[in-house]
């Protein structure tokens, strides 16, 4: 038995018996779609699954453009007028021809045969040359055709039996796909002989996710200036070209690693880099060991890689370094510096900390912090796992010295500022108690803990920088340490128990 | 005429299974209206020949599940594709016989045995959708203690439902 499709099994009843949720009759919708397939003429017509209306932003529903169909329809007027033109003009007297034909060269038997080549003939198409609308796809495009042995038929089947069926649907069956992968539509029935079928743009790329408001339906997001502002909640994946608007601020979570606090407008693209345009207010960047990105505004841009803060005017962007380095064309600002860049250059160049950016922005009086790392058990893969089990979420082990282990899903590289916190629960009064770091050539470093009371949950935090090397305690851990496992210790007199509810590891800004 | 009746009954006999099917499997409401129409829509492509309910409900799943991964693989989401042989044979153990109603019932009478928090919990969660932290603050805990009792009270009800559903 699988107890996580059990599970999932729960989950589902629950959502009915609890949450009212039942399947809608779909039948009207199926008979409507049905009818328009069979409508669709002898060509068979894939039926596309459109979830472009619930989509995640960014990924463009599919849809027909009007503008294609004038295109479609031009294009057609041109054809034919070439074609027509091309008769034309093989109907005229050639002045060549009597020379032609004195060299022997075979001419076209239409111009033999006709009665008259000083007629014009009247420019239709012929009927060759229009396409019948079962054949618009043009061949270089045709996506492949459903083949007879993809087509998912029901076969006999024991009772009961979830094999696929015989003819069976294969994983990718009917979709028509050319070999990128993209989507090619094939125009209905009825809607043009040249209209060319469409293809899907492709997905646009995720840059960021929501990670938290400072207070409900403060952001607002859209993606073209046609498009009506909607709020947008925690979790919610930003692809590029977002437009976002915060009142109060936004934290978002950067795909490429690093962390955004903002307040106002602030659009999101990538240009090799990410690109931020802020277009009022401010921006608190924190892409330490993270690719570098572009902080554009006021007419002027500059590339960050560390932790800073931007203010926009119309003119000018005001740039506060606390850690790394902030580039720009006029000039760099190092950690501890702030300065003003417009496009006169970089002016008023000065010292500034983490506590006077504090008092001048509002969005940053609680201080942004990077979870560098974050593991709940939930779904945590068995080659990550070095000590201990996992269990319903928890890691879990009885063993003594108890002891649960994993490895990162990448190593980090230590900081001033970084802290590990995590939730646990032990069975037993304990000897010693410990969260240990393992590095990839420098062995482990540690911190010995209090342990707190016996059979509750407890949460604890400890700074990275608070480590010492297991095997020589008077080393302290050096900052640029990249360690790779995080360990949790408890030495018991007898077997305890040690549950590990979730650890994560947080970087909080410090002055550089 | 007699083909269309056929495939309006199928329609009306497996539409709700197979919708229920595809929100197990991790559809949203909307995905599973898409592809539970998307699934009928092949059925009609081929013709139609008499089966019987266990076979065509079958042919139904499997059909919805490829679907499935095929809008998986469209939108680039990575899901745990392997599981979903385990969750085929969760749903055919707790649907082959009766759609799910004795699990339901079971389920039922296992909510009662919740203890006052720990069911409010469940209705915060699925009646209310409400976030974990939500659910924390309604009954004035910590989300981590939010956690832990919705955990503790599915497993409860799992472990009731087995000694109440199977034999």
């Amino acid at each position: 038995m699988n107890e996580d499709a059990d599970m999932r099994y729960l989950d589902s009843a629950l959502r009915q018996e609890v949450g009212g949720e039942h399947a809608p009759d779909l039948s009207a919708r199926i008979a409507a779609a049905s009818a328009r397939s069979i409508s669709a003429g002898p060509v068979r017509r894939r039926i596309t699954v459109n979830f472009g209306r619930r989509a995640p932003l960014g990924a463009p529903s599919k849809r027909r453009s009007p503008l294609a169909a004038v295109i479609a329809a031009l294009l057609l007027l041109v054809a034919v007028g070439f074609v027509g033109f091309a008769i034309n003009t093989n109907r005229e007297p050639h002045p060549f021809r009597d020379l032609n034909e004195a060299k022997g060269q075979p001419q076209p038997a239409a111009n033999a045969t006709s009665p008259s080549n000083e007629t014009p003939r009247s420019p239709q198409p012929a009927p060759v040359v229009v396409p019948h609308p079962t054949k618009v796809v043009p061949p270089a495009i045709e996506p492949e055709q459903p083949r007879p042995e993809q087509t998912p038929k029901p076969q006999p089947l024991p009772e009961g039996e979830v094999k696929k069926p015989d003819g069976k649907p294969a994983p990718i069956p009917e979709a028509p796909r050319n070999p990128e992968g993209i989507e090619v539509r094939k125009p209905e029935a009825g809607t043009g002989p040249t209209k060319k079928p469409e293809v899907e743009a492709p997905a646009l790329a995720e840059v960021a996710v929501v990670k938290e408001l400072s207070r409900k339906n403060a952001l607002k997001a859209r993606y073209a200036e046609s498009e009506s502002w909607r709020n947008v909640e925690a979790g919610e994946v930003l692809n590029q070209g977002v437009k976002l608007s915060a009142s109060g601020h936004a934290d978002l979570s950067l795909s490429r690693g690093g962390l955004l606090r903002f307040s106002g407008i602030l659009s999101l693209s990538l240009d090799g880099a990410l690109v931020a345009d802020l277009g009022s207010e401010d921006l608190y960047v924190d892409n330490l060991d993270a690719p570098a990105m572009t902080v554009r505004g006021g007419g002027v841009s500059a590339s960050v890689q560390g932790v800073a803060m931007f203010n926009v005017t119309r003119t000018s962007l005001g740039i506060a370094c606390i850690q790394g380095e902030v580039v720009t064309a006029q000039g760099n600002l190092v950690a501890g510096k702030s300065g003003t860049l417009s496009l006169k250059g970089l002016s008023k160049v000065q010292a500034v900390n983490i506590e006077t950016l504090v008092r001048k922005h509002a969005s940053l009086r609680s201080l942004p912090q990077r979870v560098l790392m974050r593991e709940d058990f939930d779904a945590i893969p068995d080659e990550r796992i070095d000590e201990g089990s996992v269990s319903k979420g928890v890691g879990v082990s009885s063993e003594n010295p108890a002891g649960v282990a994993f490895y990162l899903p990448k190593p980090i590289s230590l900081r001033a500022g970084d802290v590990i916190r995590f939730r646990y629960r032990v069975s037993r009064a304990l000897e010693e108690f410990l969260v240990q770091l393992g590095t990839a050539d420098r062995g482990n470093f540690r911190k010995l803990l209090t342990p707190a009371r016996i059979g509750e949950w407890v949460e604890v935090e400890v700074a990275l920088c608070d480590l010492v090397r297991t095997l020589d305690r008077t080393e302290k851990i050096a900052p640029g340490t990249v360690f790779k496992t995080v360990q949790v210790w408890a030495h018991c007199p007898q077997a305890c128990k040690l549950e590990v509810d979730w650890v994560e590891i947080v970087r909080r800004p410090v002055d550089g | 005429m007699g083909e269309e009746l056929d495939v309006a009954e199928l329609v009306r006999v497996h539409q709700a299974a197979l919708w229920r099917y595809l929100r197990f499997l991790g559809c949203d409401s909307a995905q599973a209206d898409d592809l539970t129409q998307e699934t009928f829509l092949k059925l009609l492509e081929h013709p139609l020949a008499q089966r019987s309910q266990g076979e065509t409900s079958a042919w139904l799943r499997t059909t919805a599940r490829n679907n499935y991964l095929m809008a998986l693989r469209k939108s680039a989401r990575i899901k745990p594709f392997e599981s979903l042989d385990a969750l085929d044979a969760t749903w055919v153990r707790n649907e082959a016989t009766d759609d799910g109603e004795a699990y339901r019932l079971a389920l039922r009478e296992c909510l009662k045995t919740l203890s006052q928090r720990a069911r409010r919990a469940i209705e915060l969660q699925y009646t209310d959708a409400a976030s974990r932290a939500d659910i924390a603050k309604q009954l004035g805990m910590d989300p981590e203690g939010a956690k832990t009792l919705l955990r503790r009270a599915r497993d409860l009800l799992r472990q009731c439902i087995e000694k109440r559903f199977l034999p």
